[in-house]
């Protein structure tokens, strides 16, 4: 097959927003009301990609062998996971998507083994020690906003990173 | 930096920078146990940051899931969730044994 006929293939993203509607009303719910912020402006990290400390926020409801699983009802709360935790000590609790591949490997939700190897190859300076998850299935976008949200921005803060990665499932 | 596979929701967010990997939901940091894409993948949002001009930018990650995208025709055409359980949902129950109460990794957010 050539590339041609590949690239022929390629459909557009999915849009989960108009297929949660669809599969929402078939089962009678009022439309999920999504969130719609205006695009963030831009800030700029004030040093080089070598000496960032990189921040890592993921949402596919990661937790660490040792610590409490997260509940599926509008669960806000957050776990720290420590950038050393051996991968297979990382497990998944969520209601909402296929965490088959996740829980096979974990690195496929959560990218920190990846960030400490850029740390290794001096492409960054380091990951954040810490990585911060929650279970994203939150119907709640109130609580999100006032109460998630917020504290997770206030750790990136304290533990000054120069950017962080925001990783939804 | 959103690295995300639901484009249409990031963007709707406002994420600053996306970084778009076009995979099925449940793998937005690469395919498992391939630790060079994963490290790419992750490298190539970075720079993104960097990179992007305008608020919002997407940056569309070269990678599929698959030689064609079939999987796109029935992703989320039908509710899959599981019972919203309002207590901890371990992956084991090992993990349950092995959960510390007091666990002071975790945060516990009064809404």
């Amino acid at each position: 097959m050539t590339d041609g006929a590949v690239a022929e293939r390629r459909q557009p993203p999915v849009d989960y927003i108009e297929r949660t509607r669809s599969v929402y009303s078939s089962k009678g719910y009022a439309p999920y009301q999504w969130v719609q912020n205006g695009p963030m402006p831009l800030t700029h990290p004030r040093r080089p990609m070598s000496e960032w400390r990189v921040g890592v926020v993921a949402s596919g409801g990661i937790y660490a062998r040792g610590q409490v699983a997260f509940h599926y009802r509008d669960d806000v709360s957050y776990r720290e996971i420590d950038r050393d935790t051996p991968v297979d000590e990382l497990r998944i609790a969520h209601f909402a998507y296929d965490h088959a591949d996740a829980r096979r490997d974990p690195s496929a939700v959560l990218p920190l083994a990846a960030l400490c190897h850029l740390a290794g190859e001096g492409v960054i300076g380091e990951a954040s020690e810490r990585a911060y998850t929650f279970m994203g299935g939150i119907y709640s976008a109130r609580k999100v906003r006032d109460t998630l949200a917020p504290a997770l921005a206030d750790r990136l803060v304290a533990d000054e990173v120069d950017v962080a990665l925001m990783v939804p499932v | 930096m959103s690295l995300s596979s639901a484009l249409s929701i990031s963007a709707r967010a406002g994420a600053p920078r996306i970084a778009f990997l076009d995979f099925p939901l449940g793998r937005t940091a690469g395919y498992p146990h391939d630790t060079a894409m994963q490290q790419d993948i992750a490298l190539r949002a970075l720079r993104h940051i960097e990179d992007a001009q305008t608020p919002g930018e997407v940056l569309t990650l070269p990678y599929r899931w698959a030689d064609n995208d079939d999987w796109k025709a029935s992703a989320m055409r039908s509710d899959q969730r599981q019972p919203r359980h309002d207590q901890p949902q371990y992956q084991t129950p090992a993990d349950a044994i092995a959960a510390d109460p007091a666990c002071p990794t975790c945060v516990f957010l009064s809404a």
